[in-house]
Formats: structure tokens, sequence, C-alpha cells
């Protein structure tokens, strides 16, 4: 279980549901639990990052704080384009 | 048998509930029921609890829920509670091991009070104590599935999970797969991919213990939201010119009229105050002129209202009540622009308040707010509950009704435009046709400024007595009456209160009537009408009851508070509790 998806660095978690998310090196969705041969190891670096539990992007200098509370931490985030649907005015 | 349902579809905003929720509106109105679902959403654009609460057999919300379709672990944390014995239960397998702490999006509110009452549960945990009929769909398994029958990557048909979840629901509550797939084809007419996506969800549910439902009434019905039955009936009314300010929900309203105008003048202004000027200049010019807006445009649109009252100027302002106030919860519902409404603008400035109870009442007031706005040349704001707004119901097809188009007669020789008449009313031509002066200045009878004591005593008393004779015009139909005469208790309310009520009413033990005031500004004298005790229900502190008290006694009002729709079972406490002589009951259904 260590080198699933979900701890890799090509993978991004979907926004919503919790089992999927975008592979960058296949360009297509997987599941947080699958493995294959493109795992390589999830580096955090940048000036925004994804926190799951908050649903929200932080930045860097949040990391350890979001990290040391036992948060999930990933690279960014994967957004389905078309949802538009949802988008409201204030 | 009368099939009676109180569905809810869940899931994270931008996962595709309002459709979800359309499709299954739509299935049980092809189907031939009555069928009302409202959407619940937040105010930020992705990610937050969404839900899609729908009732079939009847046009209010009611507890408990006899199926929900959770296509997150949230949604079945935000309403287990709220799940009747042996009720539907559609969620993702993977979910289940969920405990409430693993839930990144859940508000703090809600995870503190699942945890209070049940620890840091799991979903497992949770259907153990529940008895629940439940089908937890293995949705991974099911997208590879798709992915490979489509030959798509999964990145492109991982859209439709809400489709998966929503056709299991529906087919294990009885509804066939074909009345599925047309409210599917209807929903998504162009992308067969989701017929696909619904055929092996229920392929996946077909051996499982269905519900069975016979067919309901035959006639294809209209399913509209609330903007929609609005805007179609502005269209219907003939309007020729509409100015907005996006805000939510108007902007959806405003978006229909001008996805479909044809020759109408649709304008985004800059704010709502030139929107309000935009429509008012072109009510001048002889359009039928509309604008729309919620509470914090209404706000602004505030000196205009004084202008049109002082200019004598023709115009209809729809106002969407949201959460108010400023912001407040900007995508839930409430009723407490009431008094803003009725007192909007300053001065004596008259103009008519018009309240809708549902869809159909909203039909029939857009073309009745601009008859009594151009026959008393008078602004009328048009309020409706913001749940009525984005609500979508069956309506019968035949609802709407046009009204003619502005008509002027030839200009005299000496027109005033403001002549002093018996009934207040002056002859109303457009500019251009005839000479005149329009301004916000008190004036003569040709429009000219004048501060003549004279004057201005017979101006006043002409806008009085066109507003006492509106206030007889509309005295016959300013409120409707349901329930039993000589009731122990008498109910009064407005807006979208009305179909709770009036099912409660119904199945209450204790004889109740009410009153559903639908005219609201010239306010009218119900006194002759109370029976027993006076029960006031209303969305917001008390504002109803404020004016009730100017013409008869209130012993108790009901007050919903929370920014979330009435329910029947809400109405039947708020009864009880005013008969056993409480004063106030706070209504806090609803999640």
């Amino acid at each position: 279980m260590d080198k699933n998806c979900e701890k890799c660095g090509n993978w991004l978690p979907h926004i919503g549901y919790h089992f999927l998310g975008f592979c960058n090196k296949k360009v297509d969705i997987s599941f947080r639990e699958s493995f294959c041969e493109f795992f390589v190891e999830m580096e955090l670096s940048g000036e925004f990052l994804w926190c799951e539990d908050c649903r929200s992007i932080i930045s860097f200098a949040e990391f350890e704080e979001h990290k040391n509370s036992g948060h999930k931490i990933f690279r960014g985030v994967f957004v389905d384009s078309d949802y538009r649907e949802e988008i409201y005015e204030g | 048998m009368k099939v009676d349902l109180s569905i809810a579809i869940g899931g994270f905003q931008g996962g595709g509930i309002e459709s979800a929720g359309q499709i299954a509106v739509k299935a049980f109105a092809i189907k031939g029921y009555e069928v009302f679902g409202s959407r619940e959403y937040h105010s930020n654009i992705i990610g937050a609890h969404s839900y899609y609460h729908i009732r079939v057999g009847g046009k209010a919300l009611r507890m408990p829920l006899d199926a929900l379709i959770a296509l997150d672990a949230e949604s079945v944390f935000t309403h287990f509670r709220n799940l009747r014995s042996n009720a539907i239960l559609v969620c993702d397998r993977s979910s289940l091991e969920k405990k409430v702490s693993e839930i990144p999006s859940m508000s703090k509110a809600l995870r503190e009070r699942i945890e209070r009452t049940y620890g840091n549960i799991s979903l497992n945990q949770i259907l153990e104590k529940l008895e629940l009929r439940l089908i937890s769909l293995p949705m991974a398994e099911l997208l590879k599935k798709l992915s490979e029958a489509v030959k798509k990557p999964m990145s492109s048909v991982s859209r439709t999970l809400n489709v998966m979840g929503v056709s299991a629901g529906l087919y294990l509550l009885g509804l066939d797969e074909s009345t599925i797939k047309k409210a599917i084809e209807r929903q998504f007419p162009d992308f067969e991919i989701n017929l696909m996506a619904m055929e092996i969800a229920i392929d996946e549910v077909r051996d499982k213990e269905r519900d069975k439902i016979p067919d309901g009434k035959k006639g294809e019905k209209l399913v509209l939201t609330g903007c929609e039955a609005v805007a179609i009936a502005k269209l219907f009314s003939n309007i020729e010119f509409l100015s907005f300010y996006p805000i939510t929900p108007a902007t959806d309203e405003a978006l229909f009229i001008e996805e479909n105008r044809g020759r109408i003048i649709t304008v985004q202004a800059e704010d709502e105050i030139s929107a309000l000027g935009m429509a008012l200049g072109a009510s001048i010019a002889g359009l039928r002129a509309t604008v729309t807006t919620s509470g914090p445009g209404f706000s602004l649109m505030n000196e205009m209202i004084s202008f049109a009252v002082q200019a004598e100027i023709p115009i209809v302002i729809t106002l969407w009540m949201r959460a108010s106030p400023s912001t407040g919860i900007a995508t839930r519902t409430g009723q407490q622009d009431l008094l803003h409404a009725i007192f909007s603008g300053h001065g004596d400035a008259f103009k008519v308040v018009i309240a809708s109870g549902d869809h159909e009442e909203a039909i029939e007031d857009v073309p009745l707010s601009f008859k009594l706005a151009e026959d008393f040349q008078i602004p009328v704001v048009h309020i409706l509950d913001k749940f009525i707004a984005s609500s979508l119901t069956s309506i019968e097809k035949n609802k709407f009704t046009p009204l003619p188009k502005r008509e002027f007669s030839t200009p005299p020789e000496n027109y005033l435009r403001y002549k002093l008449t018996e009934n207040g009313v002056s002859p109303f031509l457009p500019i251009g046709m005839a000479t005149m002066i329009v301004s916000s200045l008190e004036h003569d009878e040709y429009g000219f400024a004048s501060e003549d004591p004279v004057i201005r005593e017979e101006m006043m008393l002409k806008r009085i007595r066109k507003f006492r004779k509106l206030a007889k015009r509309v005295s016959g139909n300013s409120y409707s009456v349901y329930g039993e005469k000589n009731a122990e208790i008498t109910i009064i309310s407005f807006g979208s209160t009305k179909n709770a009520i009036v099912e409660a009413i119904e199945i209450s033990k204790i004889p109740a009537k009410f009153l559903q005031l639908r005219i609201l500004s010239p306010f009218p004298d119900i006194s002759e009408e109370i029976d027993g005790k006076v029960l006031c229900i209303e969305s917001n502190a008390g504002q109803l009851s404020f004016l009730l008290k100017n013409c008869c006694r209130v012993d108790c009002v009901a007050k919903k508070l929370n920014a979330r729709p009435l329910y029947v079972d809400e109405v039947l406490r708020a009864i009880e509790g005013a008969i056993e002589g409480r004063k106030e009951v706070i209504l806090s259904g609803g999640v």
C-alpha cells in the first residue's frame, strides 16, 4: 500500500470523490488505491498546495502546520472542467 | 394507491447534484406524478455538501425521507437522522468504512453535533444502528465498466457518477428503465454516455428488492424552476425591456429571458440603481419594463423606487428573498425582505407588494403585477422566496396566459401628464407621443416643478386617491382561505410556506384554517376571517406578525430562522405549540 496512486507524485485527488483522482502521467482518472509502474515519490514543493482535510488551497508556509495536524496534503487537486452547472453569483 | 415519497440526493457541490435532482423530478413527472424538487446548496462554488430534496405526490417538502441517494460519505452523515425505518439508502461502497472525522468537507459544527451524539462513528456503524435497505454501489468498478464499454478514458466518464447513483435509486424506488431513460435524455439530449451509465448502474441493482409504483395521471406537464416560471410568465406578459445586475437567484431568471428574448431589450447594468433607472426610462418611453433582483440589490434600488412613485411610472420589480441581512446566506431561502419591500423608498412611497406562494401563483402574479403597475402607474414589487427560485416542479401546460401589449390613445390637444382626476389616475402617454416633463420633483399637472402648497396638497391627495382606488380593486383577491370554517386555529402566512401549511391543515387533528396573504401592500383587512387562536408562520424574525397586529391579535408566532424551507411536520408542531399557549415557536427543520 506504500506505492499506490495516493502516494504518487503524478496523482492529484478529485475534489469531491474520495476514491478518484487524476494521473498526470496517464492523463486519465485513476483510483486512490491503484498501483502502476509509473509510480514516483511525491515531492511537495511550489507556492501552493492542496489540503484535502480542509478542502482548500494552502500556501507552502502553512504546510508544516497542516501536516502536523495529520492532514493529507497534495500538490494540487483535480477539478472536472465541466462543473459549470454549480456556479452562482454572490 | 397514492404515491407519496420524500427523497434526497446528496453529494459534493460540483458533482452534478442539480442534474441528478432534475433527472429524478423529470422522471416522476414523465410517469405522471405531481412532483416538487428543491435544491439546497452553499454559496461557495465547489466542494461543500449540497442536496436535492424531492417530494413525489405533493408540493410541499416533508420529513422523514423514504430514500437517500448519497454520492459521497458526507451525504449519509448529513442526512441519516432524517431517514425513516426501512428507507432506501444508495451509497458508494468505498465510503462505508469512512469515519465522521475523515470527511474533510463537513462543517465543523455538524461534525461536532454528530460526534457529541454518536462519537467518531463510521458509516458502517451508523448503518448497523438503523433499519435501512442499504444498496452500496461499487462506484469505482462501475466507472471502469463504463470506460471499457464506451472505449473512452475514465476521465471522460467520471462525471456520470451522479447519473449512476440516481438511476440506481430511481429503479429501486419502482420507476421503470424507459422512464428513467427518457428523463436522462431530456436532461442531457446530446450525451449518450449517460444512458450507458444508467444501464450499468441498473444492471448492478437489478436483482435487488424493488418498490412498485403505479402509473400516475396521463398527460405531459412542464417541469420548471421558479426562476424559469417567472421568466416565461414575463415573456407571456409581452415585456419589452429587462435590466438587471447579476445576483443570486435573479440572474437565473434574467439569463433565461436573455436567451429567449426575441425582440426584448435586455441590459446587464453596472449596478442595481442603474438597472432600475434604465427600466424606468424604458417605461416612460412606453415599453413594458421590469427588473429582477434580490435583497442586497433591492437596497440599492430604493432611491429609484421613490422616483417611480413621485413620477408615477409603471414598473415591476421582481424581488427574490434570500436569507438576509446583507449577503447573509446568499443561496438559501428567507422571507426577510417583507417590510423592506413594503416600506421601500423614502417619503409616502405608495406601491403594491405581491407575494406568490408557489410556481403556479408566480405565473398568475406576473401579469397581475404588470396590469396593476400600468393601470395605476405605480411600482409593483413582486416578492418570491428563494426557495421557489431554484425549486423544480411539474406545472400544467396551459397555466401561462398572454397579456396584451401596452396601448396608448391619441394625445389630446392639451395633454396633462399629471391631470387631477377623480380616481387619481392620469392619462399615460409615452414620452415622444406628447409633450411632458417627467422629473423627481413635485410638479403641477404638466409636470413642471412646483413648490406651491396648494399644488403640493392636490398632488399628494391625487396619489392617495389612486392608491385607495387600487386597494378597492384588489380587495377581493388579497388573500386565499384554506381549511375549515369555525376552526380552532387560524394560521396566517405568506409566500412559499403555503404548500406546507395547506398540507398540514389537511392532516392536522386540530381543526385549522389558513389565510394566505397574496397582496401585502395595500395590506388586506382580514379581521372578519379570524377563527380561534391566531398563529402567524413566517421565515423571519416576526415581520408579518408586526403588520398583523394592526388589524388583529396574534397569539403565537412560529419563526423559521435557519434559512431552510418550511416542512409539513413543522407546521403541525407549530399548531400544537400555539394550542398549548406558547407565544413563540422556533422551527429548526432541515440540514
